[in-house]
């Protein structure tokens, strides 16, 4: 497929800053999974040299078409965070490469003890792997489309604890907070070092897509989300002024409560990427409590899009721009990363929906 | 006396004290009180009461591992006091994480709180081969086997393995959880039930040991 990808940026980018684009944005995020195969390399083949890494992104973005562009393997400080507190902690076998689905690091095993973590080493973002290959390959994906390279996706600070501490995290919530406090800003520290070395290596960006997945209500109580994650979000804000769109794949969000305390506290919110609540009456109200904030989602990668026909797919698309779309705002996303058991002809569906009844002004009847 | 007892391990238990929680369990022991009385008028109206709180948003994950945590300890420590009727397993599971997924916090959980509740669990571990679940299956002839995957690719290799599990004749009752499963991929997939969370998860195979 043959994409203007500036066209493609303008349109993402006109919404995000609250005007009207030509059409709803549709926006894939890819996962290392779906990557890999459409590449036919396996995952560390893909992550080789940043060269291969940039070729094949652009090869997968273009393939699955709408108007993103993001990194093969996910630039965000999910999984490869995690390998890289292993490789800077000496702990390189935690990490769990496989060929074709995503790696992951072997949860509890880098902080297990008290002593691991006031000994944790914070990894240098510039030159322990695999973040040089990743930032230089960010760089070579925007230099060759103009797209790719706009936020820093630091991930504060849940991820990283539950990677690093496991189930235990969760025990240390009520039996020792303050050690667990202790782990958070050490993560804290590891973001601030991912950001200053995102833009060194690659740019400054223009805002900051922060994964938030302490907010879950069937995780953790308000109080102990905003203690433990919540509070550095909010310090990462202020410390790099850039405004923030949060990620939120969690079944029972806290979005709301979320977004008004980050708000009081003065952080700028630009947008929200999130598959549940699936009930879109929820999005209605939503878009009016906060009609500046952009809404990235309206699908469950693992609803409609996996096991859905095509014609559910493209009666869901209709519906989320309906009743959320007609005054911009809105960029279609699969929410959370498209898995491979995705039927192509649901990747193709949404397209074709969007395309059908996302062109502004919407007129659905 | 009995019911002051009760009461206060109840208590216990909702205050996740542990260290009294036992106290008062030995108390009962060396006044004859059996094992089977501290379990279901003692500890169980607790433990009910602590997935209500869950399910009304009022407690959280780490209530509820904790709470399983200390039920795991409690029955052990009261283990050596049971006659053998009193000693039977709720029922036997085997539980893992499905192959291509190493995250083990929300598998680790439900064990937690399958063990408080008395049920006998094999912990398969994480990034477990639709073939290991087989074999397990065969050896262990569990009641209920248990899958989890957090990530969205992770759906796909539980059908793979439930696949497997029943063309070669394997009777027990499965469930799937985990944050890349719904209601609806899970019938697609061919398990028996569905869990949105640990405690839910619990009522089903409650449900499903008492067939």
């Amino acid at each position: 497929m043959v994409r203007d990808y500036k066209a493609c940026h303008d349109r993402v980018a006109t919404t995000i800053l609250g005007g009207i684009p030509d059409r709803v944005p549709l926006y894939f995020l890819t996962s290392e999974d779906v990557s890999a195969r459409i590449a036919g390399l396996t995952i560390r083949e893909m992550m080789a040299t940043p060269e291969i890494l940039a070729e094949k992104s652009i090869l997968v973005n273009d393939y699955l078409g709408g108007d993103g562009m993001s990194l093969a393997a996910n630039p965000y400080c999910g999984p490869f965070e995690g390998l890289a507190f292993a490789n800077a902690n000496g702990k390189p076998e935690a990490f769990v490469w496989k060929d074709y689905t995503t790696p992951f690091i072997k949860e509890g095993v880098i902080c297990k003890t008290e002593a691991d973590i006031e000994n944790l080493v914070i990894p240098d973002h510039t030159t322990v792997e695999p973040w040089p290959t990743i930032f230089k390959a960010m760089s070579i994906l925007h230099a060759k489309t103009g797209m790719g390279a706009s936020n820093a996706a630091p991930s504060l600070t849940w991820s990283s604890v539950q990677m690093l501490r496991g189930t235990q995290a969760y025990l240390d919530v009520i039996q020792n907070p303050d050690l667990l406090l202790k782990l958070c800003e050490k993560i804290y520290e590891s973001q601030w070092d991912y950001y200053q070395a995102f833009c060194k290596l690659v740019q400054t960006p223009s805002y900051v897509f922060e994964a938030a997945y302490a907010f879950n209500q069937h995780m953790l109580s308000f109080d102990d989300a905003w203690k433990f994650e919540g509070q550095f979000i909010a310090r990462f804000a202020k410390a790099s002024g850039l405004p923030m769109f949060i990620h939120n794949c969690g079944f029972k969000p806290y979005h709301i409560e979320m977004i008004e305390k980050l708000q009081e506290e003065g952080v700028h919110i630009l947008g929200v990427n999130a598959s549940h609540p699936l009930d879109l009456d929820w999005w209605v109200k939503f878009r009016e409590k906060f009609p500046d904030i952009t809404i990235m989602g309206g699908l469950h990668v693992n609803a409609e899009m996996e096991s859905g026909t095509e014609k559910d797919v493209e009666n869901r698309v209709k519906e989320v721009i309906q009743k959320l779309g007609g005054d911009g705002r809105l960029i279609i996303t699969p929410t959370c990363c498209m898995p491979w058991r995705i039927p192509l002809s649901n990747i193709k569906a949404v397209r074709d929906a969007v395309e059908k009844y996302g062109t502004y002004p919407i007129n659905i009847t | 006396m009995s019911k002051t007892l009760f009461t206060a391990m109840s208590e216990q238990l909702l205050a996740f004290n542990e260290e009294d929680l036992l106290k008062v369990i030995e108390k009962a022991l060396s006044q004859g009180i059996t094992p089977a009385d501290i379990i279901e008028s003692g500890l169980s109206p607790a433990l009910e009461t602590i997935g209500e709180k869950f399910e009304a948003g009022e407690f959280f994950l780490p209530e509820l591992i904790f709470s399983g945590q200390i039920m795991k300890n409690v029955l052990e420590k009261i283990r050596p006091h049971m006659i053998s009727e009193d000693n039977k397993s709720s029922g036997r599971v085997i539980m893992g994480t499905v192959e291509g997924d190493i995250h083990h916090i929300g598998k680790n959980i439900f064990i937690s709180v399958l063990e408080g509740d008395g049920y006998e669990v094999y912990d398969l571990g994480e990034d477990t081969p639709p073939a290991t679940f087989l074999e397990k299956a065969k050896e262990l002839n569990p009641d209920i086997i248990g899958m989890s995957s957090l990530i969205s690719t992770g759906v796909s290799k539980m059908a793979e393995t439930i696949s497997l599990l029943k063309d070669n004749g394997i009777k027990a009752d499965i469930i799937v959880g985990g944050a890349a499963v719904t209601e609806k991929n899970a019938t697609l997939v061919g398990a028996d039930g569905y869990a949105f969370d640990a405690w839910q998860g619990l009522r089903i195979v409650r449900q499903m040991s008492a067939k």
